[in-house]
């Protein structure tokens, strides 16, 4: 008795002090062995290059910098006051936005839909699941180059289709209200990552589900709605989160496709990544460049954050809230 | 437990220790790797025939010199990373239009005492693209002159007078642009007339030249876009594109075309004419030898003939452990006798495959004299052959942009500008004043 009365009054460790002791466990080091080479190159080629490119933000790093020809002077908050005033930073972020807003639910769509077909195909399953992923093993500056030439308005073969259908395409290539739809599309096509999460979201829901819901006389719209995109929706928002982010960085495609040796540099096309790295690297604003950085990635952590305080209403956790 | 603790931890603390060593390592890796006797060139790798005999001659002329050449062109990335590295090469070849924008941040050399003895062998134009705020930073390489191609073939089978290929009456030009311009039964293009090329760098500077004026002022710190020149320019030539079709089909339908194969728009009857670089001029010798096309001078509005250049041009970085040898060897890479030794073994190898010889065209005059009175022959296809005597007279009229701190930001300006008149966007006037400010900020923002 006196000892179950010892065990109840002894106070509990701290949250820290388990932490630390949990470095003790052999597990634990064993694992953290294991991890010890992506720390080292975490620590060396992001970490590192993050902090030096914050403190570079705030100073005039420049060619003469670079060269230590003059010293790095410190600016205080020029380089981001000049981001307000730069409209090319407002236009490149617009585009951006446009573009992410049309591309993440596109792919999220297109690889439900295709992972959904992909569930009822049976033995074929597997040729089927190769042919829709092979885009995803396209590089991305392949699909630079061949957005050029799939979506040219007069011989391409988008416009060639849609004649056949009866439908006038757009030219997708020129004219500025097009440019961002044809790299959405591209994007969208190369979606076989997102269907391969997808897929794997829907082998799990559990079939007596889908057998109570049709004995009670539900429609395959309704056990969607109500069994299925909930299930799922951990997927889904998972995704949802690195599309977003994967959005936001667009970069390679746009600058193959557009600015590279012979392109026409539409603006509709400058991404925020394509000026930031114009920049850095072209016009050696370095110090703005790290800046302009910053400022995405603080972008990048707010849009993550609102997700993640709305996927409380609306994502599902099978063991309880996350 | 606490020892395993304890142990965990310093492991800890030895794998931060290694890692900011590694970041303080990587961070301060200012190495002398350049040893006397070594040259370290950057920008000039491994190239065509042309390249490297140039190379074979040049480095002859520097007996004792360990000549390192690592492969690939310049880019601005690379070369930064070799300055911030302190692994500064000892001599760059870069595009003369990028010379000013590092020479005003104070990343090369002046060379002045260098180039002084073989000055006068460099085209005027050439060389002032390598000059900024009184210095001379090296000495330019090739010229790549602007002449009109003209398909002979499109001009017969619409009728058209070969004499009507000029630049020189607008009201004419547009008038026989439309003529050569064809659509199939669906409306879409299957010959362009005439393309201005205004959406090319050299495009604005090119058509304002036409009247005799610059976009930029010649020391290259203000910025002149937005003159009734360069709006006039630019409308004309909006004003040809649309009779062609528009900008979307225009441009969808130049995207479809191999101006680098067998199946170029000459031999697939796709355009007209056109300003082009003159290396073209071999492109099509190799791949489309009996092509049709007639070579004729770029015109300005008195009817008088103007070309633009462009090219490399060699430059020295501060921080070269070598001065000496890169003075040397950029001299003597692009002396009189390293082009000749170089057109001397195409001429041959040429001759000797049943091919054309177009000649070489370098910003050394007396080298083009040179090639052009010892080396080069007619090969039989007269079409060439013409095409070079052009070529050969085109220098004379040629400008380059002068070099501007604004550098890229500066060609961007305007290059937006012509792609928003072109889409539609905006008029003539209100892309160029806008060109302007941004052009001059730039300027502004970069000069000493």
């Amino acid at each position: 008795m006196a000892s179950v009365s010892a065990t109840q009054t002894a106070p509990r460790p701290s949250r820290a002090r388990r932490w630390i002791s949990g470095f003790g466990e052999r597990e634990t080091r064993t694992a953290l062995l294991f991890i010890l080479p992506w720390i080292f190159g975490f620590l060396v080629f992001q970490l590192g290059p993050m902090l030096f490119s914050l403190y570079y933000s705030f100073t005039n790093y420049g060619v003469q910098q670079i060269a230590g020809l003059e010293p790095t002077k410190t600016v205080g908050l020029k380089n981001y006051r000049q981001l307000v005033d730069d409209p090319k930073v407002m236009a490149s972020l617009k585009n951006t936005f446009i573009y992410t807003v049309m591309m993440v639910p596109g792919r999220l769509i297109v690889a439900l839909l295709l992972a959904m077909l992909l569930m009822r195909v049976g033995k074929l399953g597997g040729v089927f699941r190769t042919i829709f992923y092979l885009p995803t093993v396209t590089p991305p500056v392949a699909i630079g180059v061949m957005l050029v030439f799939l979506f040219n308005g007069t011989y391409g073969i988008i416009n060639r289709g849609l004649h056949v259908i009866g439908i006038q395409g757009p030219y997708w290539t020129t004219d500025p209200n097009w440019i961002k739809p044809s790299i959405a599309l591209m994007d969208i096509w190369a979606c076989g990552a997102t269907m391969v999460v997808l897929l794997a979201a829907l082998y799990a829901v559990p079939q007596h589900l889908y057998e109570a819901a049709s004995m009670d006389g539900a429609s395959p719209l309704r056990r969607f709605f109500t069994i299925t995109l909930p299930m799922i929706s951990p997927a889904l928002f998972f995704m949802f989160i690195i599309l977003t982010l994967y959005g936001l960085q667009q970069f390679t495609q746009s600058y193959t496709a557009y600015f590279g040796p012979g392109g026409t540099q539409p603006e509709a096309a400058l991404f925020y990544s394509i000026y930031l790295f114009r920049n850095a690297f072209e016009y050696f604003n370095m110090g703005f460049a790290s800046a302009m950085a910053w400022v995405l990635f603080a972008i990048s952590m707010i849009i993550t954050g609102i997700n993640i305080l709305a996927s409380k209403r609306f994502v599902f956790y099978q063991g309880g809230p996350r | 437990m606490e020892v395993h603790t304890k142990r965990t931890a310093k492991l800890l603390v030895v794998a931060a220790a290694v890692a900011a060593a590694v970041l303080a390592g990587t961070a301060g890796a200012r190495t002398d790797r350049t040893t006397a006797g070594t040259l370290n060139i950057y920008g000039y790798g491994p190239g065509d025939d042309i390249q490297e005999n140039r190379a074979t001659y040049a480095a002859g002329q520097l007996s004792g010199t360990t000549i390192n050449r690592p492969a690939g062109d310049f880019q601005d990335q690379v070369f930064l990373t070799q300055l911030a590295s302190g692994q500064v090469p000892d001599l760059v070849r870069m595009q003369r239009s990028s010379v000013a924008q590092y020479a005003a941040k104070g990343v090369l050399q002046p060379m002045d005492s260098c180039v002084a003895p073989v000055k006068s062998q460099y085209r005027v134009g050439a060389l002032k693209a390598m000059t900024y705020a009184g210095h001379v930073y090296g000495l330019p390489e090739f010229t790549n002159q602007l002449t009109l191609i003209v398909n002979q073939s499109a001009f017969k089978s619409s009728g058209v007078p070969i004499t009507a290929a000029s630049t020189t009456n607008w009201k004419q030009l547009l008038a026989t642009s439309k003529k050569l311009t064809k659509f199939d039964s669906s409306g879409n293009l299957t010959r362009i007339g005439f393309d201005p090329k205004i959406d090319s760098a050299f495009g604005l500077p090119l058509w304002v030249k036409w009247f005799g004026k610059d976009i930029i002022s010649s020391d290259g710190l203000k910025a002149q876009l937005n003159t009734r020149q360069a709006i006039a320019a630019l409308a004309f030539t909006k004003q040809v594109i649309n009779a062609e079709g528009g900008w979307n089909k225009f441009k969808a339908f130049r995207d479809t075309m191999d101006f680098f194969g067998a199946q170029n728009p000459l031999v697939k009857d796709q355009l007209g004419f056109w300003p082009m670089e003159s290396f073209i001029y071999n492109t099509f010798s190799n791949n489309s030898p009996n092509v049709d096309l007639v070579a004729k001078f770029f015109t300005n509005h008195k009817g008088g003939p103007i070309t633009f250049f462009s090219g490399n041009g060699w430059v020295v970085p501060k921080g070269s452990k070598n001065v000496d040898d890169a003075c040397n060897y950029m001299k003597a890479v692009t002396s009189v006798n390293a082009w000749e030794a170089a057109a001397k073994k195409r001429y041959d190898a040429r001759k000797a495959a049943g091919s054309t010889f177009t000649g070489v065209y370098t910003a050394n005059t007396v080298a083009d004299v040179k090639t052009y009175q010892d080396i080069y022959q007619p090969f039989g296809h007269p079409q060439f052959d013409e095409a070079v005597k052009i070529l050969v007279a085109a220098p004379r009229y040629g400008f380059e942009l002068p070099p501007s701190p604004g550098g890229a930001q500066f060609v961007q300006a305007y290059s937006d500008a012509v792609n928003r008149v072109l889409t539609g966007q905006q008029t003539p006037k209100q892309a160029l004043d806008q060109a302007q400010k941004e052009a001059q900020a730039a300027i502004d923002a970069n000069k000493k």
